[in-house]
């Protein structure tokens, strides 16, 4: 449960709409109850889409997230 | 009637221990009464303003039952509860929801019902376990939403004694909001052991079994069950020589305690002889018959709101809280009880009320602040508490005081009360020790005036701690630092303590702290004389008291009392406690947190 948390917490103040899409299945990454819908298992592939201004930091900021596996400070 | 035979059942063991009770089985019947209408474009602004309305409603509720958890130590249990707060503000939740209302032109209730009902259906194609696990916290968030929304539709049955409850799937509210004195344990058709309504049950400790068919139980509701939730196995109209081996296992099982049983009725003594005081937080007239059999020495903390959250408080009156006050004191028998006088706020509310909007209800308009603008509320249950102190020993508590001014308007106001009976020529106790809570920083930094006035203090450490730190208790991200041993916490506590000893006042120590046997070293280390917890903890900690030499535990305190964090303190106790023996510990694991 906690990554997800922490995902839609880094994606709440955010301008630009982000979605995750993994097999063929697209939800919204800013809603932890879609989220859990997608149970992607670990070392799965996901789409990452994001579309507005803040795009290009948002990418940033997920990308290294998902490096560090989201953990907690 | 003819002698029932005993059947005997194998389910999944999810939340040990014994019960024994009598079999209700608990129906839900949602899906019959949900009504589906269409509406105009105009309507959808009133229809969505509804939907909004219960989506508040539920997170009141869910803020009210997470202050309860949380002053029950079921630390697990609050957490669950705020992911569904939060859940609550999830875009699923909302957006969509309100989207759908628009597009489809049709009443709330039976939009919230579809979009769920689609959301289960995908849910359920994907199989994993964990998963399931938490459509079923979606599931559960939104039948309450559903309560609000159309009230009709709650289950209205009412609970026996000692209920054994079978229900065919296991939500974290049921588990949450069961009282420990009526339900018995629990039974379920699903309901793994991760499940958020397992880990509340094994929070609270009552037994739960999963992988019962109903099937099996048709025909016998109320009759006798007896549940081992350690092994799965529950039995139905148990025969005598059953009942009797049971009831040994059960013993068995008190006699790992055996120690902290046989010593309930003693007094709590420190390992060089220092008498310390142990009370019990109650909230219900029920959980009084639990004081006994603890080991308590009264009522450290009653909480007088929570026998009126149902009720309207503007309508409640003298006498009816009159007679309930009676009845606690007689289950008292004698011993103290303090009555913390009615501790309301827009996020514990009573039924009717109408608080204003309130952008921080934990700084807001609550408790005593509430009590001085509902002057005539405040009256009616100060005469009725007067009215009860002849059949007692009663104390008064004040929430909430933020100075020594505050005090003394509140004392003016028992006088008030008081002159009122004297003119009604009605009989109270004349005096009555008066107190105040030390929960809000101020209080404890101006508790050397505090200390001149009143007769005692109590340190409520939840809130305490909460407002000091600037940390919202109920919030789950933060849990981590919440850590309770603070530095600055333990400076306050310590200049309380020390004012009290100045004016030979006493300190209580009432909130999770006082219930973790973690912290019961600390807590004497700092001058600490007095405990107040749920009954439950207090065998524990007369237990770890007696393992604690006084002196000792003031010099560890000086130790640790100048490191940096909270985080830091509590890493050198834990190191301490590790050294304590094995058996200790293994006490103190049962009951860690």
């Amino acid at each position: 449960m906690r990554p997800a948390m922490t995902i839609v917490k880094l994606l709440q103040e955010v301008s630009s709409t982000v979605l995750f899409t993994y097999n063929d299945y697209t939800v919204n990454a800013k809603s932890i109850i879609s989220l859990l819908f997608l149970s992607a298992a670990s070392n799965a592939i996901i789409e990452v889409c994001i579309e507005g201004e803040d795009a290009e930091s948002v990418m940033e900021n997920l990308s290294e997230g998902f490096s560090n596996g989201f953990l907690e400070t | 009637m003819t002698k029932q035979s005993e059947i005997v059942l194998s389910g999944l063991p999810v939340s040990s221990g014994i019960a024994l009770g009598k079999l209700f089985i608990l129906r839900e019947n949602d899906r019959l009464t949900i009504p589906r209408f269409s509406i105009e474009i105009e309507q959808v602004e009133g229809e969505i303003g509804r939907y909004r309305n219960a989506i508040s409603s539920s997170k009141e509720d869910l803020k009210q039952l997470q202050s309860v958890l949380s002053d029950e130590g079921a630390n697990e249990a609050c957490t669950i509860i705020d992911t569904h707060i939060q859940m609550l503000d999830d875009p699923f939740i909302t957006k969509t929801v309100e989207r759908e209302i628009e597009k489809q032109l049709q009443n709330t209730e039976s939009v919230f019902r579809a979009v769920i009902g689609e959301y289960e259906k995908q849910f359920n194609d994907r199989s994993d376990d964990f998963f399931k696990q938490r459509l079923i916290d979606v599931k559960d968030l939104s039948q309450r939403i559903l309560k609000h929304l159309h009230p009709s539709i709650e289950n209205k049955q009412a609970l026996p004694q000692n209920a054994v409850i079978f229900l065919k799937e296991l939500i974290p509210s049921h588990t949450a909001q069961a009282s420990v004195s009526k339900v018995s344990a629990f039974l379920a058709e699903k309901g793994g052991e991760t499940s958020h309504a397992a880990l509340i049950a094994r929070s609270k400790g009552i037994p739960f079994v999963a992988n019962i068919n109903e099937v099996d139980l048709e025909g016998h509701e109320n009759a006798s069950v007896i549940v081992d939730g350690s092994e799965g196995v529950v039995i139905v109209n148990p025969s005598e020589s059953t009942l009797s081996t049971y009831r040994l296992k059960q013993k068995k099982l008190e006699d790992q305690y055996e120690i902290l049983r046989e010593k309930v009725s003693e007094k709590a003594l420190t390992s060089d002889g220092v008498s310390i005081g142990l009370y019990a937080n109650i909230e219900s007239l029920e959980d009084m018959d639990t004081l006994s059999e603890k080991g308590a020495q009264g009522v450290g903390l009653f909480r007088s709101e929570f026998l009126f959250l149902h009720e309207d408080l503007y309508k409640l009156s003298e006498e009816e809280q009159y007679l309930i006050y009676i009845k606690i004191l007689n289950k008292a028998k004698g011993l103290p009880v303090t009555f913390r006088v009615f501790d309301f706020g827009s996020d514990k509310s009573f039924k009717g009320a109408n608080w204003q909007d309130e952008p921080n209800p934990a700084l807001g308009l609550r408790a005593i602040r509430f009590l001085f603008k509902e002057k005539e509320l405040f009256i009616r249950q100060l005469k009725a508490l007067l009215r009860s102190s002849q059949y007692g020993k009663i104390e008064l508590l004040f929430p909430f005081i933020v100075d020594l001014r505050e005090f003394l308007a509140a004392k003016d106001i028992l006088l008030e009360a008081c002159q009122a009976l004297d003119e009604e020529g009605v009989y109270y106790e004349k005096s009555i020790p008066l107190g105040v809570m030390i929960e809000v920083p101020s209080a404890a930094i101006m508790s050397d005036l505090l200390a001149k006035e009143v007769d005692f203090m109590s340190i409520g450490t939840n809130d305490l701690t909460q407002y000091l730190l600037a940390i919202d208790r109920g919030n789950a991200e933060l849990n981590t630092t919440y850590k309770q041993a603070h530095p600055s916490l333990l400076r306050l506590i310590k200049f309380v303590v020390t004012n009290g000893n100045l004016e030979n006042k006493q300190v209580h120590i009432c909130g999770e702290m006082a219930s973790s046997p973690f912290y019961t070293e600390l807590l004497i280390g700092l001058g600490i004389k007095n405990f107040s917890c749920a009954p439950r903890h207090l065998p524990v900690i007369k237990n770890r008291l007696e393992q604690i030499d006084t002196e000792e535990a003031k010099a560890f305190v000086q130790t640790i009392e100048n490191l940096p964090s909270g985080r830091a303190i509590e890493g050198v106790i834990s190191k301490r406690l590790e050294k304590a023996s094995k058996s200790q510990k293994a006490c103190l694991q049962n009951h860690q947190g």
